[in-house]
């Protein structure tokens, strides 16, 4: 089920409702907006998953991803998961297991591990050596999935209406680089809204150095007093006399 | 992949308010189509989001054999020893730690090569094994590639679609960085900002992989 409260045509409208004048930006411009944001968004978070199944190649230990998927975040066969693991561990650990199918003797029966080769590239060991007939042999893969792409004003869009609010503050943003200078600078913390609510969903870009400068978190760190380390109970006091106000 | 090179190139016009072939002379058609074409190889370097796969077939005893020509860099490397039917993985090495791992007296190996090297090699587009192998077999590649040529006739991105729009930042980056008349320094670091956005969520995606 997807959600199906508001439509591109109803986005449209409030985006428009939030510049006071008459917009400068055509219809068609705000549904590049509103998509990029959505693309963006998906980007940062990797917020609409599905499931596809996958068949295998005999005897081929690498399975590309069919174009709607972007990136696979679970790897099942035949309903039993595939444990996670890196090229690196397969390649450090398990001796020639590019050679090694499920009709080796000695090997698992099935697919055991599943390593990411790219974003759109997976490798499982053991290989399976059997053809796919009808969905047998395949993967299921439970991934992040294109993003719904709004064309026609009465597409829903498939988003909860908490996100609304910085989904429009970032179409906003966007359409005011078309003008630049002042008119783009004066929507920045839109953008920065935006960049928060990602970092919300993505710890791993919350943590950057890129996440942490655009925010201004290390000019703030920067700015606050140097901790000195507590050396004795004296030391302890006078620190919480000074953080009290009080003169030591 | 489902967004072209003309559907970006329109946004990019909307924008600037240019038209199709870019008339009003600040910028020419295969100069875009250029910026885009660089974007999405140096996002492909530096994101190694995608991935291909390669076989370099080695002549016995030959140090170094020609790379693929659209080869980026590489992510991994393995040496498939026909003898034994074993595919081994090569770890990354230069010549001063191979040199000094093996002695002076290797030249040629009748075991298996010990790692790949693309440095110190004496030509580009070249990757070495070390030591060289006596016995027949083949390097398989797991390497970025050079994408497909953006021509502006609606080919569309090898970068999955929700990088896109950081590429068109980049080339907004370029656009109007360029010096001339269309100039716009405030807007062009922006955006070159908005383009090492992209890398850095590409970047966090894959990270700990592969």
């Amino acid at each position: 089920m997807s959600y199906t409260a508001i439509t591109l045509g109803q986005l449209k409208a409030r985006l428009a409702d939030r510049y006071e004048s008459v917009t400068y930006w055509s219809p068609e411009e705000a549904r590049r907006a509103l998509n990029e944001g959505l693309r963006v968004y998906s980007a940062a978070t990797g917020f609409w998953r599905t499931i596809v199944s996958v068949p295998t190649v005999p005897n081929s230990h690498y399975v590309a991803l069919p174009g709607t998927l972007v990136q696979a975040a679970r790897v099942t066969w035949n309903g039993l998961p595939l444990e996670p693991v890196t090229l690196t561990d397969l390649s450090w650990s398990i001796r020639n297991w590019r050679r090694t199918t499920t009709a080796t003797p000695g090997a698992p029966p099935r697919p055991v591990y599943w390593a990411r080769a790219s974003l759109t590239l997976l490798a499982i060991y053991p290989a399976d050596a059997y053809a796919s007939i009808a969905g047998t042999h395949a993967i299921q893969v439970n991934g992040v999935r294109a993003t719904p792409v709004l064309v026609n004003d009465s597409d829903f869009v498939d988003l909860g209406q908490e996100q609304f609010d910085v989904l429009l503050g970032y179409a906003q943003h966007v359409l005011a680089f078309k003008l630049g200078g002042q008119a783009l600078v004066s929507t920045y913390p839109l953008w920065l809204a935006f960049l928060q609510a990602a970092a919300v969903e993505n710890a791993q870009f919350a943590k950057s150095s890129f996440y942490r400068k655009v925010m201004g978190i290390d000019v703030l760190r920067r700015k606050r007093g140097t901790e000195a380390s507590v050396q004795s109970a004296v030391d302890e006091a006078l620190a919480s006399d000074v953080a009290l106000g009080n003169q030591p | 992949m489902a967004i072209t090179d003309t559907d970006q190139l329109s946004e990019i016009q909307a924008v600037l308010q240019e038209d199709a072939a870019f008339s009003n002379g600040l910028w020419t058609l295969p100069e875009v189509l250029g910026y885009f074409n660089q974007r999405q190889y140096r996002f492909l370097f530096e994101t190694k989001m995608l991935a291909a796969l390669g076989t370099i077939v080695w002549i016995p005893g030959q140090e170094q054999m020609p790379l693929p020509v659209d080869w980026i860099t590489t992510i991994a490397a393995t040496w498939h020893d026909y003898a034994t039917d074993e595919v081994i993985p090569l770890p990354r090495a230069d010549s001063f730690e191979m040199d000094r791992l093996l002695g002076p007296t290797v030249v040629v190996t009748d075991a298996l090569p010990q790692a790949f090297r693309e440095e110190d090699t004496t030509d580009t587009l070249t990757i070495a094994v070390t030591p060289p192998p006596k016995a027949s077999g083949a390097l398989g590649l797991l390497y970025v590639s050079l994408s497909d040529v953006l021509d502006g006739l609606g080919t569309l991105f090898n970068v999955p679609d929700d990088w896109v729009p950081y590429l068109k930042y980049g080339v907004y980056a370029d656009m109007l960085g360029k010096t001339g008349r269309g100039q716009d320094l405030l807007r062009a670091r922006y955006a070159e900002q908005r383009y090492q956005e992209g890398i850095v969520l590409a970047q966090s995606l894959l990270q700990g992989w592969p």
